[in-house]
């Protein structure tokens, strides 16, 4: 419930600040990326819930507009390797042989690198971006995906309904989107909710190292990273972002073991 | 199968991995701006046309691509790892050589230290699972797992270091201390077998605050897998006869519940190596320890594409080299997988 919760919290603020830079309307008390709104360094009060940085912004403000990049980056990753994985995976569980064996391989090599190495490797490549960060993620994430698909895929593969889709004379390709997908999705899934938290903690720490949004465009890995200079005088300011990606990830953490229980798939 | 053909079969897979990473970063350096000229000698390379064409020759770089890629593999045997520009051109290799050791200090103590937290929490949540310490064993534990390496390390300098002054900040032990000779590499340990013992001491004192970051975030990996792999255990059979036997409680959980339940830890130590890795970029980064975290830090920050290429490299080696370990710990303690 709890993770739910969150969970809708985060996701409800980032379409309110989708929409508001639609139709052009602010809905924080100030503009993110206007300076001295407030004092310089000022502590957390009534006015600037999460106090103001050296440059007099409001860190409340600036939080709430970053909120969107972070959860469109979890969802865009996850999705597209849910959907590279369950074709990929699920059609080497059923042809097998060479192309099954070349899947697992590749899949234990890109197990064998760290996912933020990678993606720092990637991005240094494409150079940084959110959306460079969000290919070079995506590049990452889906063998997993692929082996999980390919796990389920062997399962169901001599149920009696995939036998009789297939006497039915349904082509290969069919019986793969119609019937072995399909009852492979909600097991990916719980996994894929489970994910899209972990995502955000990798996608959080590139962003600290400078690679996704370039200041002064707010975001939260990036702010920590800004802020951590003034841990003395203001130790809440790297402390705040911080505390919001971990809230945010644990949202899909609770929400993915939720789902998990209610529908007792593992 | 016997262990030693599944040892053989697990290290030939192994390599095999390996020379599927050094193909992606062959790749890499090839897409790293536009030449591979700026993968060996980093972003600035245009600015030294005699290096560009001693590495054009050198790297066979007129060749075609399968023979750069021989070429480029027999380098890296050679430990050649190309010169790097964040470090005013030294080679990556003796960059490695000093930064690496002192990685592998705060790594071992934050393994000791995941370990210890991870099998103590996780027999505690069993054993009263559902209870009020089940419950907030794991708050403790989802509260570190899903934070960023850098807020825990942030929060651990701003309490311990900047409010309560209980443990120094930066480098990897007093600088004004005598530095031991390099025997095993290992400073904490050369200290140690030459008697250098304040080195020892302070080596310690800088090394318990990063590798306490770097466990937080990662013990409740072990914690999840411990508690249910426990609970799963013990509703088996052989529990039931244990009881049966009269065994007491005591002895039917920790000697046939726990030690059954331990194997399934042993598959989580890539996961814990591949976290631990990662963790230390930002976590030595924060504590300004000189070891490879901070390098990979540094060498992003000056785009130097031949240490984060070459640290790419040893990452994966580590992670490789511990898959391999865990795997033949697994075959050793389960037999199920040795004979399977």
């Amino acid at each position: 419930m709890a993770g739910a919760i969150i969970v809708f919290c985060f996701v409800g603020t980032s379409i309110a600040v989708y929409v508001s830079q639609l139709i052009g309307v602010r809905i924080t008390p100030y503009n993110p990326l206007q300076e001295n709104v407030g004092p310089v360094l000022g502590a957390p009060s009534l006015a600037h819930p999460f106090g103001t940085d050296i440059l007099g912004r409001d860190v409340f403000s600036r939080i709430v507009y970053a909120t969107p990049g972070d959860f469109a980056v979890g969802i865009v990753v996850i999705g597209c390797s849910f959907l590279v994985g369950a074709v990929i995976g699920s059609y080497a569980a059923f042809h097998g042989g060479l192309l099954d064996e070349a899947l697992m391989r590749v899949t234990d090599i890109f197990f064998a690198i760290p996912a933020l190495v990678l993606a720092m490797a990637i991005g240094l490549a494409l150079g940084p971006g959110i959306s460079n960060m969000t290919i070079a993620l995506t590049i990452i994430w889906w063998p997993p995906y692929a082996r999980l698909a390919r796990g389920e895929a062997l399962k169901i593969a001599h149920q009696n309904y995939i036998e009789a889709a297939r006497l039915s004379g349904l082509g290969s390709l069919m019986v793969l989107f119609k019937h072995v997908i399909p009852n492979i999705t909600i097991t990916m899934l719980v996994y894929a909710t489970l994910d899209v938290g972990t995502v955000i903690l990798v996608y959080s720490g590139l962003s600290y190292l400078g690679l996704a949004v370039r200041p002064p465009l707010p975001d939260w890995g990036q702010m920590v990273s800004q802020y951590q200079d003034w841990m003395i005088a203001a130790p809440w300011l790297p402390l705040i972002p911080g505390l919001i990606i971990a809230l945010g990830v644990i949202g899909f953490s609770l929400l993915g073991d939720g789902i998990r229980d209610a529908l007792e798939v593992y | 199968m016997n262990i030693v053909q599944y040892v053989l079969r697990r290290i030939f897979l192994a390599i095999f991995v390996l020379l599927g990473v050094v193909a992606i970063t062959f790749i890499l350096s090839h897409s790293l701006g536009g030449d591979p000229v700026v993968a060996w000698l980093g972003r600035t390379a245009g600015s030294h046309p005699q290096l560009v064409e001693a590495y054009r020759i050198k790297y066979h770089l007129m060749d075609p691509l399968w023979v750069q890629f021989y070429y480029y593999i027999t380098n890296l045997l050679q430990g050649n790892l190309g010169l790097s520009p964040s470090r005013g051109f030294m080679p990556v290799s003796m960059v490695i050589q000093e930064t690496l050791p002192l990685t592998i200090q705060i790594a071992s103590f934050a393994i000791v230290l995941t370990l210890v937290l991870g099998i103590l929490l996780g027999v505690l949540s069993a054993k009263y699972h559902h209870k009020l310490t089940d419950r907030s064993i794991r708050s403790f534990y989802l509260a570190g797992i899903s934070s960023p390496p850098f807020f825990i390390a942030i929060l651990l300098l701003i309490v311990f270091t900047l409010w309560l002054h209980l443990f120094p900040n930066g480098s990897a032990a007093d600088p004004s201390l005598a530095q031991p000779h390099p025997i095993t590499w290992i400073p904490m340990l050369d200290s140690l077998i030459e008697l250098n013992f304040p080195y020892f001491l302070s080596s310690v004192e800088h090394t318990i605050l990063p590798s306490l970051a770097l466990a937080l975030g990662t013990f409740g990996v072990i914690v999840r897998v411990l508690r249910s792999s426990m609970l799963e255990v013990m509703h088996s059979n052989y529990i039931r006869t244990a009881r049966a036997k009269g065994l007491d409680e005591q002895t039917v959980f920790f000697k046939h519940g726990l030690r059954n339940a331990m194997i399934s830890v042993v598959t989580l130590a890539s996961l814990v190596v591949t976290w631990m890795m990662t963790g230390t970029i930002f976590v030595e980064n924060i504590f300004a320890y000189p070891g490879i975290g901070q390098y990979v830090f540094q060498a992003l920050a000056a785009q130097d594409y031949p240490g984060i290429l070459a640290t790419t490299l040893v990452f994966a080696l580590i992670i490789v080299l511990a898959n391999l370990v865990a795997d033949v710990l697994y075959a050793v303690v389960d037999p199920q997988i040795r004979l399977g």
